[in-house]
């Protein structure tokens, strides 16, 4: 059976977590900045990060995913793009979109530990 | 099935109904200015979008036949030929040789509906972002709490 | 008392019982192929969760009902294997008790 506490999926979504918490301060940086002039909105580089594993379907092999997961950090910078730099309602889209995946990775990992803690108690008590 | 998808359907609304109300501000502010950059009267600006294709990029996507459209962009800025107004002020220093002054054709009723469409589709399009969210946080109670 | 009548029922009788200890006899192997089927089906669902999990991390997929219905499946399954499982060993242990 594939499921491993200790593994490298929780490993993965673990990072993603963070991910998350961290792009949503960098958005909140963003809106609390919204009428300051020449300000760069913030971006949080993760998924970037992990489109080399995910163009070969590397992930899908436990052992490479344990590898890759070790090199991979999310990370805030700022983005140059002046022209669309900082829009109230685009952070506020940015804001939406990153609140439901972290609400999901976190009950996708809920249900993975509620499976082992099944087989810990046996279906009883 | 997708809802970031969605998210970004109702983003680009929201931003090409921002530049529409940012040009009809623009075109009622202008309505008197005789006198551009590029020599001649400010003639007023409209929009004109079109409806952008996703890429189909992904297996799932090939499902539609049809061509799952991503959103609304912008196609360009143009121009509207609308008449310009006729004033005779001989006085005035753009007046031409019979006296006329040339103001731009910008029509205060035309603009305000403008304006209004603009704000309700603005907040249509809030409300179908905030629809969109309230049901994938209900997908997210399937299994209890 | 004429005898010619009584015994054509007596090969009756013998000739109805193999029928039915035959079907208890097939009845046995299907029981073993359901429990392999259904152990089976619990690894698979168990490993769709566990993929389809790891495909919405990395930002492969963006589904969210079908990652957590994957989940709730694994789940359930799991938990009917269990239960099965523990009926099972309750028999078992119930047999064992029996005083022969």
């Amino acid at each position: 059976m594939a499921i491993d506490i200790t593994g490298p999926v929780t490993t993965l979504v673990r990072t993603a977590l963070d991910a998350s918490s961290l792009r949503h301060e960098a958005i909140s940086n963003n809106i609390a900045n919204v009428n300051t002039p020449g300000f760069k909105s913030q971006k949080v580089s993760f998924e970037d990060q992990l489109q080399a594993m995910v163009g070969s379907g590397q992930y899908k092999n436990d052992h490479l995913l344990k590898e890759k997961m070790e090199s991979i950090n999310p990370y805030i910078y700022e983005s140059d793009n002046e022209q669309q730099s900082n829009q109230l309602d685009v952070e506020m889209v940015d804001m939406a979109k990153n609140t439901i995946h972290y609400q999901t990775l976190l009950k996708g990992l809920r249900g993975y530990g509620s499976i082992v803690k099944m087989a810990i108690k046996q279906g009883r008590g | 099935m997708d809802y970031m998808n969605s998210f970004d359907i109702s983003a680009s609304g929201m931003s090409v109904e921002k530049l529409r109300m940012d040009l009809v501000s623009l075109n009622l502010a202008n309505s008197k200015t005789t006198r551009t950059e590029s020599g001649g009267v400010f003639k007023p600006l409209t929009l004109v979008t079109k409806s952008s294709q996703l890429n189909f990029t992904s297996h799932l996507n090939q499902a539609y036949k049809v061509g799952v459209s991503k959103g609304v962009e912008i196609q360009e800025i143009v121009e509207k030929d609308s008449p310009e107004k006729l004033v005779y002020e001989p006085g005035h220093p753009d007046a031409d040789g019979r006296g006329f002054v040339h103001y731009p054709g910008v029509n205060t009723t035309t603009e305000m509906v403008e304006m209004l469409r603009a704000t309700r589709a603005y907040e249509a399009n809030v409300r179908a972002l905030n629809a969109a969210k309230s049901m994938a946080l209900k997908a997210l109670e399937i299994g209890g709490q | 008392m004429n005898i010619e009548s009584i015994s054509p029922m007596a090969n009756d009788e013998v000739t109805k019982v193999t029928p039915v200890m035959q079907i208890q006899q097939s009845q046995k192997t299907d029981f073993m192929d359901h429990m392999v089927n259904l152990v089976s089906d619990m690894n698979s669902t168990v490993n769709t969760a566990d993929n389809k999990l790891k495909e919405y991390a990395v930002g492969e997929t963006t589904n969210i009902h079908d990652v957590l219905l994957s989940i709730e499946k694994a789940k359930l399954s799991f938990e009917l294997g269990l239960q099965v499982r523990n009926r099972l060993l309750e028999g078992y242990q119930e047999i064992m008790r029996m005083q022969v």
